[in-house]
């Protein structure tokens, strides 16, 4: 009897369909330039590279992780406390890694503050929990999370290296515009540094994004 | 599988997560703990050696370092010394302190070699907290060096506060005149005219006050208490 | 009490939670296209920072600080709990909201069925748990904690309700079509924080 079912095909951890889990939200259903979600702790860490990095490596632990954790208990969870069973899960990890940051990255973490605890309310990771990982299984969840914070860490680094590259003239922390432009009359865009410069680059971000990819344009 | 959605489930189902979460939760920050501490510490160590340009140490060997090389000395306003030794002066905070009342404050003083004498400052910048560290040469009227830092003053502008380059301005000017009295002024961008007067970083008025107003809160509080340390206690040593 | 006051001032324009802090843009910009939607989720938002910030406070002070639960008994002094302010301030936040919501539905049903839809939203709102961790952060007294509670709430009040009006404009403006709708509202937000930089010569 066994001999005559068909073997049921198993899919690769990588197949095609997984891979699009992962890559999606880069691109086409970016976190914040298309579902505008989790705008809240984008800005306020990218007046430079570094802190801007360190808030796109957490966002990106804090979403797979809670992603895996909630698609493995998605079915034992009571449905009355279901939100607060996924704050608990979001706000563990947030201590985690904010605890991690204290040890092992004091600068960064300090650079960071209260923006560290704000991933918690971050809506990218609710907004994930409750349409993916709740009826997904474990692994397209933990690369779904993964993209996620991918795209959300890629325009959050995009956004930190244009304010770092016209604000201070550096990128990293290195200075990277010559002396001799100085010299000549430059000087860094002090705009850049202040919160409405943040707004505005990531405006630009989303137009430029639409119009290279006119099927995300607003209709209404 | 059982009932998700009865309540004895539900309530179980809670608590068996509190306790999970609460004991993760609590071995990790205690695991932590010893690495944030020494984070802390650290940082205020380099605070302190940075205003008198000492850079031979190292996060392992910080706080032997500090032990070797700095007296702590803890005392009030009008002189009087109230405690001295190991760690004394450096478990003091003065962002707690400066709540009090200038005469119940406790003042901390670092005597780095027994030739210069380190004093923290407090204050508010435009957006938030600063705080600092002046390091006064042995006539406890030059300063020696300054460091400044904040907590979330605009980058760029008032956070250069924190940059050496504006640090450097205040290096060998001097705090009081020859009566004693405290002279020292941190001025708007450009106005400086005489020798006590220090330029502020332009464009950014509002936090070069709060250093003003902060070394002028500070300062002559702890004048009296540094003579007395030096006449007491590190004469003493030297002769 | 002026000094309170002055905070309140202080985080309603120059440190206003929209404008500065990014804080509680996600709602912001999806409830601002309905002038009257935004005003409701404004005055909700100043009805839940009322209530969890100073909330919190007594959490904290009593709680979790170091030392905080030296009143329960001495040996107590030693233990330092805010590893956990995270967890106990959203938890505090979710619980208090869905106490507001019952609240204003029992006794209020006139403003329930203006504000209803909007109370759950606000448990993932940043500016509340945001408000919560500068109260922490900026170790404000009880007083200053009501008072800055109300800035932020009277803050980003203003914020949408000023936002919602221009949008409701732009609406029949002819944009270039790939800025519409989010791109555009991206620099009206800086267009408005620019100008809610001139408050910060405000001397306080």
């Amino acid at each position: 009897m066994s001999k005559t079912t068909v073997k049921q095909k198993k899919e690769g951890l990588f197949s095609r369909k997984y891979l699009r889990y992962l890559l999606d939200p880069i691109n086409d259903i970016n976190p914040i330039t298309v579902q505008v979600l989790g705008i809240c702790s984008a800005l306020a860490v990218t007046v430079k590279l570094e802190p801007a990095v360190v808030m796109a490596i957490a966002v990106t632990a804090v979403t797979a992780f809670s992603n895996l954790t909630i698609s493995l208990l998605r079915n034992t969870i009571p449905h009355r406390i279901r939100m607060i069973v996924q704050l608990v899960v979001i706000s563990s990890l947030v201590i985690l890694v904010d605890q991690i940051l204290k040890a092992f990255a004091y600068d960064v973490s300090k650079q960071l503050s209260v923006f560290v605890g704000l991933i918690i309310t971050n809506c990218i990771i609710m907004g994930r929990l409750e349409a993916f990982a709740m009826g997904n299984k474990p692994w397209p969840s933990l690369l779904d999370g993964i993209g996620n914070g991918l795209g959300y860490g890629a325009v959050l680094i995009i956004v930190a290296f244009l304010r770092e590259l016209f604000g201070s003239g550096t990128v990293f922390d290195i200075p990277v515009i010559p002396q001799a432009l100085y010299e000549l009359g430059y000087v860094n865009n002090g705009l850049m540094l202040l919160p409405p410069a943040a707004l505005i680059t990531v405006g630009v971000i989303i137009w430029i994004h639409r119009w290279l990819n006119p099927k995300l344009i607003d209709v209404s | 599988m059982p009932n998700t959605n009865s309540t004895t489930y539900t309530i179980l189902y809670s608590l068996g997560m509190a306790f999970i979460v609460g004991s993760t939760l609590a071995i990790v920050s205690m695991a932590l703990k010893p690495y944030q501490e020494k984070n802390i510490k650290f940082e205020k160590i380099s605070y302190i050696f940075r205003t008198v340009g000492f850079t031979d140490f190292n996060k392992q060997n910080a706080e032997q370092v500090f032990q070797e090389k700095v007296r702590e000395f803890v005392g009030k306003h009008d002189g009087t010394i109230v405690e001295e030794g190991p760690w004394s002066a450096f478990k003091i905070d003065v962002g707690q302190e400066r709540k009090k009342r200038p005469e119940d404050r406790l003042l901390p003083v670092f005597v780095y070699e027994n030739s210069k004498y380190i004093v923290p400052c407090y204050g508010v910048g435009l957006w938030g907290p600063i705080w600092g560290y002046v390091a006064f040469e042995d006539d406890l009227t030059t300063i020696a060096g300054v460091v400044f830092d904040h907590k979330s003053e605009t980058p760029g502008l008032g956070a250069k506060i924190a940059e050496p380059e504006f640090q450097a301005k205040f290096v060998g000017r001097k705090a009081f005149d020859e009566s004693g009295r405290y002279v020292l002024r941190v001025v708007k961008a450009g106005r400086a005219k005489s020798d006590n007067e220090i330029d502020g970083i332009s464009g950014a008025t509002l936090t070069t006050n709060g250093v003003d107003e902060m070394l002028r809160e500070w300062l002559p509080l702890y004048r009296p208490l540094l003579e007395k340390i030096k006449e007491e206690k590190i004469k003493k040593v030297q002769a | 009490m002026l000094e309170m006051i002055n905070i309140a001032i202080k985080t309603i324009f120059i440190e206003n939670m929209v404008f500065a802090f990014f804080l509680g843009m996600c709602s912001y910009l999806a409830i601002s296209k309905n002038f009257n939607a935004a005003f409701g989720l404004g005055l909700a938002v100043i009805v839940v920072e009322l209530v969890t910030i100073p909330l919190n406070w007594f959490l904290k002070t009593y709680f979790l600080e170091p030392g905080a639960l030296a009143w329960l008994h001495p040996s107590f002094s030693a233990v330092d709990l805010s590893f956990l302010t995270f967890l106990v301030f959203i938890a505090t936040i979710a619980s208090s909201v869905q106490l507001v919501e019952m609240v204003v539905e029992r006794f209020f049903p006139a403003l329930y069925t203006a504000l209803g839809i909007f109370l759950p939203l606000i448990t993932v709102n940043c500016a509340i748990l945001g408000g919560s961790l500068f109260m922490d952060e900026r170790d404000y007294s009880f007083g200053e904690s009501v008072f800055f509670a109300l800035g932020a709430g009277i803050g980003w009040f203003l914020a949408i309700v000023l936002f919602a009006a221009v949008r409701q404009k732009v609406r029949y403006s002819n944009v270039v079509k790939p800025l519409r709708g989010l791109g555009l509202a991206f620099i009206i937000t800086a267009l408005l924080g620019i100008a809610f930089m001139g408050f910060a010569g405000i001397k306080l």
